[in-house]
């Protein structure tokens, strides 16, 4: 019989209950043949006073006893038991029934006396087994509960190295006016803003397929590559290669990054764009109230290598009363109480030349259309405005300290073919290089912005043989980067060379900078007059080199430039 | 919302109604896993299927890389306009045939 309750590793205890000393040994006695260890209380105040929900499998409490009586003490043994279930049997019999209705609020079960082994043999069984159910029961919810706070935690955590990663390289422009919602962040949608050192505003909005920290632990490394590059001055379409290339490596197959790369550029007063599968944006003008729509071009990033993607991106020529409103899929899919989206109408319906903060108007209307009861946190809105007034750029001019570095003379040289043509941007490459030599870092962005205009030039007008007066006007501007880019993919020959020469000079040094291209050349005595003229949309490249260095020359018919740019350390 | 498919020779017809979205993945997942060697071509009938979402979108693309990659294996056919703007705006013109 000692076997019956062998599902517990020590034997069971229970705690007796009874001013009747006879019934007491009697219980008791009963109990210890089925394998129980007993503890015995002459009243209710002794039960309470020896009961320790720690200690005991089971408690038989007698009604009627004198200084305390069972229902009472079973009420305060009750209290002491939190979240655990330790059955409490009352022992009825004889006059005692009376109070089996009392009992009943608080106890588990009766037994009658006279005992019966058997009868108490069944009950005891099934009150442990009962037991174990709760107590496996207990166990698992405070497991569930410490998995639970250690995965908010883990989250907490999470979401601050997602903040510090996406937001380290965060340039604020006040161009870019957002919200996103804290949710929506940790949904995966990211906003990245930076200038590049020749103060191009680069920008990309992006939403990851599925939610929660998977999304967005993808977004680390398509953060850092945007930065990085920027900072180095590369272009949307090699960042977005980049980006895809390196998504395409991390994501499974079922994951993309659908984002949207812009490129602000001052200078030109254009818009370029890359779409890669978020819904469509709206370019709109306060002044016109023209909507013009984008509607995405390329894949999401992260599904085919950069080989195949063959990016297409758009130019478009802007005005500073311009601007361009994303957002992610939250917002067109909002619904409300009826079950109907705010949609693109939603979106568009808001735009207008009354209203010149038509994006606090779309989150209003938004929140209308959602109701309070109904509100999802999942919004991502973004204006893009083109403003070329000179306060909103130049905010990240390098202020570095120049570092005192004795000048010394070398000279490097770089021959790009068309192969390399073709497939990237070398200026921040070599820019980078150089800077390494020397310690020409302050000067960074000057020599970045000479090199880029001697390379777009070399490239545009000689290897290219692209002319130049396409882009007087704003349609032939567009015209033009579209052959460009037509005519790049079509290279089949032609190269570029670069030769950076570097010598003492006074209390610093002089930079040459020689180019050369396999063009034919042009007419360098038409080109020169021809800048005065022309100074909207092109030919400010070269009117910039000479504001920066102390001289620009033309030689071998406009096959080779030559500029040189001295600087003194401070 | 559920999933059914039927097989027909080597081609395979996988029909989702309702909503195709995250709450399909496990189901989708099966229908993908269940997928046999002599299948040759997929049809993915979106006939009854009322809104496609990004999760949606990367199934499919599970979907394309179980056949091998190559654009002709899966179709996607009958998209109301709603869900077609959604696969358009994805540009999944490049990696499915869309009918």
């Amino acid at each position: 019989m000692t076997a019956s309750n062998n599902n517990f590793a020590s034997s069971p205890k229970a705690l007796v209950a009874d001013d009747s000393l006879t019934q007491q040994l009697l219980l008791s006695h009963i109990l210890e043949e089925l394998g129980y260890q007993v503890t015995t209380a002459n009243n209710g105040k002794e039960a309470t006073e020896l009961f320790d929900p720690e200690q005991f499998d089971v408690v038989f409490m007698d009604i009627e006893m004198p200084i305390m009586d069972g229902i009472e003490a079973a009420r305060m043994i009750r209290k002491t038991l939190v979240d655990r279930f330790i059955p409490i049997v009352f022992i009825t019999g004889g006059d005692s029934d009376k109070y089996i209705d009392r009992c009943a609020d608080v106890g588990d079960d009766f037994i009658k006396k006279p005992f019966s082994a058997n009868i108490l043999s069944v009950k005891t069984r099934s009150f442990l087994r009962i037991k174990q159910m709760y107590d496996e029961q207990i166990r698992q919810k405070k497991e569930i509960e410490k998995f639970k706070a250690q995965q908010d935690k883990e989250h907490d955590t999470a979401a601050d190295i997602y903040e510090s990663i996406v937001n380290t390289g965060y340039m604020q422009s006040p161009n870019v006016h957002s919200s996103l919602s804290p949710m929506s962040k940790f949904n995966g949608d990211i906003l990245l803003c930076a200038y590049t050192p020749a103060d191009k505003l680069n920008f990309l909005l992006g939403d990851f397929t599925g939610h929660g920290i998977t999304a967005s632990l993808a977004s680390a490394p398509a953060a850092e590559i945007f930065y990085g590059m920027t900072a180095k001055g590369y272009g949307i379409r090699e960042i977005a290669e980049e980006i895809n290339l390196k998504l395409k490596k991390l994501l499974p197959v079922n994951m993309f990054l659908a984002a949207t790369l812009a490129c602000l550029d001052r200078e030109n007063h254009n818009l370029s764009l890359i779409t890669c599968g978020l819904p469509d944006h709206f370019l709109f003008c306060k002044e016109t109230g023209s909507i013009e729509t984008i509607v995405s071009k390329n894949l999401p990033l992260g599904i085919i290598s950069s080989s195949e993607l063959n990016l297409t991106e758009k130019h478009h020529a802007v005005s500073s009363s311009q601007r361009l409103i994303l957002f992610t899929d939250g917002i067109i899919e909002a619904e409300n109480s009826d079950g109907i989206p705010f949609g693109f109408e939603g979106v568009k319906n808001r735009l207008n030349t009354s209203d010149d903060s038509c994006f606090d108007s779309i989150l209003s209307a938004l929140n209308t259309h959602q109701g309070k009861a109904n509100q999802q946190d999942d919004i991502t809105l973004v204006r893009l405005t083109c403003d070329f007034a000179t306060e909103k750029w130049s905010l990240y001019a390098s202020n570095d300290n120049p570092i005192h570095i004795d000048p010394s003379s070398w000279k490097t040289s770089a021959t790009l073919d068309f192969n390399t043509l073709k497939r990237f941007n070398p200026v921040p490459t070599l820019v980078n290089s150089i800077m390494e030599i020397q310690g020409l870092t302050p000067f960074r962005e000057s020599i970045f912005l000479v090199v880029t205009e001697l390379f777009i030039n070399s490239l545009d007008h000689g290897v290219l043989e692209l002319d130049s007066s396409l882009k007087s006007t704003p349609d032939g501007f567009i015209q033009f980067f579209d052959l460009k880019q037509q005519r790049l993919e079509q290279l089949s020959k032609g190269y570029i060379k670069f030769i950076f020469s570097h010598e003492p000079y006074k209390n610093g040094g002089k930079l040459t900078i020689r180019i050369q291209d396999s063009g034919n050349g042009f007419d360098t005595q038409s080109m020169t007059q021809s800048l005065g003229k022309n100074k909207q949309y092109s030919g400010r490249g070269l009117e910039l080199i000479r504001q920066i260095c102390d001289s620009l020359e033309y030689s071998n018919g406009g096959r080779q430039a030559t500029t040189i740019f001295t600087w003194e350390n401070n | 919302m559920s999933i059914s498919s039927q097989t027909t020779g080597d081609k395979l017809t996988i029909s989702i109604s309702g909503r195709f979205d995250f709450d399909l993945h496990r189901e989708f997942r099966a229908a993908i896993d269940s997928i046999s060697e002599s299948t040759k071509h997929i049809t993915v009938d979106l006939r009854t299927t009322e809104y496609v979402d990004s999760s949606a979108l990367g199934m499919l693309l599970m979907l394309k890389s179980k056949m091998g990659d190559q654009k002709d294996k899966v179709s996607l056919i009958n998209a109301k306009p709603e869900v077609k703007k959604i696969l358009e705006i994805a540009n999944f013109g490049q990696l499915f045939s869309l009918a």
